[in-house]
């Protein structure tokens, strides 16, 4: 079934929805929770949650052209909370990393609390991976959306791993230069 | 600002960067084996006609595309070779698109992408009918720099065909075009070299007759 159909069926409030969008999407939901819990069970749980939630906000969103995306943000913000709820010495060290490598993408002694405008935020992301050709873009996306881990993308795309890092590397560099010229760090 | 409230940051990030990343397919490593195995092939053949232990058949008569061709009694042979790919976009916005050529990405305006869609492709005897079951390959949909959408667009290919590739990109002109209009497009994309290289298309056929004479670029 397609994306619209099974929108519509939300919108009809037909709860068959579910069931269409666990068949269709289910494995690449749990897929994305497990990358960041590594844990089947809470992944299979965040992604019964993705479900509930999928059901609360259509409508009024009608995600018809990105189902999948708007799905796996919901699954991946999930999963980021369940991580976060965990003590530190049981939070999943793939997660402890990319927060490190985010670090990088600060400038100065920029972590700390601010009032920053989360969707403002994604929109200047957005607008600096338009900047990359699609390649580097995937592979940025696929480290820190996906939460895949150096050594999925090297296979995924074909590049060695130290390649892989240092396209994510320079990537970071970019993005902090970025941030700092569209004024989030004065 | 908190390195958290980044990671969070790009959970927001456009749709269309979520879903390039997750429908480009993982490297395929089948490409780079069968260049391998076809230059050990070659080296092979050639060092055994060096030691003069191999004599190379006589080539075959010509047996190009002849449409009084009966292909129900024509060998494998002679039908590979009258064959042609032929493709047809099926979504109804672009539906009287056709493929012409290749071009270099310089041409295509990568920062506007207008739509994903799906693209019939299959080989076709001398007469026009299907040869086997056609595939259906995903595509994305851009603009060429200083050509109109109404004239002609750019399809750049998620998933590999037989005869297509998922790293060039494919100009498809708008059906009814003029001469004049044509020569205009063809004169902005420089192609006035008019040598097709395989795996390429001309007036909407896929130079090629096999499958293994289309290479993805490194």
């Amino acid at each position: 079934m397609d994306d619209s159909a099974i929108i519509d069926l939300y919108l009809a409030r037909d709860e068959t929805a579910v069931s269409e969008t666990a068949e269709k999407y289910g494995t690449r939901l749990r897929r994305i929770a497990e990358s960041i819990l590594r844990d089947p069970s809470s992944a299979e749980e965040c992604e019964n949650d993705t479900y509930l939630q999928t059901w609360n906000r259509i409508p009024p969103n009608e995600p018809r052209n990105y189902f999948f995306a708007f799905l796996g943000k919901i699954t991946r913000h999930l999963a980021i909370d369940e991580c976060r709820k965990q003590t530190s010495r049981k939070r999943q060290a793939l997660f402890v990393e990319l927060t490190d490598e985010m670090t990088e993408c600060l400038a100065g002694q920029s972590d700390v609390e601010s009032e920053i405008d989360a969707q403002e935020l994604s929109r200047t992301i957005s607008s600096f991976l338009d900047t990359y050709p699609l390649m580097q873009r995937n592979i940025f996306v696929r480290r820190y959306w996906y939460f895949d881990s150096i050594p999925e993308i090297s296979t995924r795309y074909g590049f060695s791993q130290s390649k892989v890092k240092s396209i994510l590397f320079r990537m970071r560099n970019r993005l902090r230069e970025y941030l700092v010229r569209e004024g989030y760090f004065i | 600002m908190k390195s958290d409230e980044l990671l969070d940051a790009i959970g927001g990030i456009d749709p269309k960067h979520v879903r390039a990343a997750e429908v480009m397919k993982p490297y395929s490593r089948k490409g780079l084996l069968t260049a391998i195995a076809a230059a050990a092939v070659l080296l092979l053949v050639g060092l055994a006609i060096w030691k003069g232990l191999f004599v190379p058949p006589e080539k075959p008569p010509e047996t190009y595309a002849d449409t009084s061709l009966d292909l129900t009694e024509a060998t494998v042979a002679e039908t590979v070779i009258s064959s042609q790919y032929r493709t047809q976009i099926l979504d109804d916005a672009y539906a009287d698109y056709h493929p012409v050529r290749i071009c270099d990405s310089a041409y295509v305006d990568l920062e506007h992408e207008l739509a994903e869609i799906l693209v019939e492709g299959g080989w076709k005897d001398g007469n026009g009918a299907a040869i086997d079951t056609p595939e259906t390959l995903r595509a994305l949909v851009y603009p060429l720099r200083e050509i109109g959408q109404d004239q002609a667009i750019c399809l750049f290919f998620l998933d590999k065909g037989d005869a297509l590739t998922t790293t060039h990109y494919y100009v498809y002109l708008k059906e009814g075009l003029n001469d004049t209009e044509k020569d205009l497009i063809y004169e902005k994309l420089n192609w006035n070299e008019p040598k097709p290289v395989p795996g390429t298309v001309e007036d909407g056929i896929v130079i090629c007759t096999t499958s293994s004479e289309v290479e993805e670029q490194p």
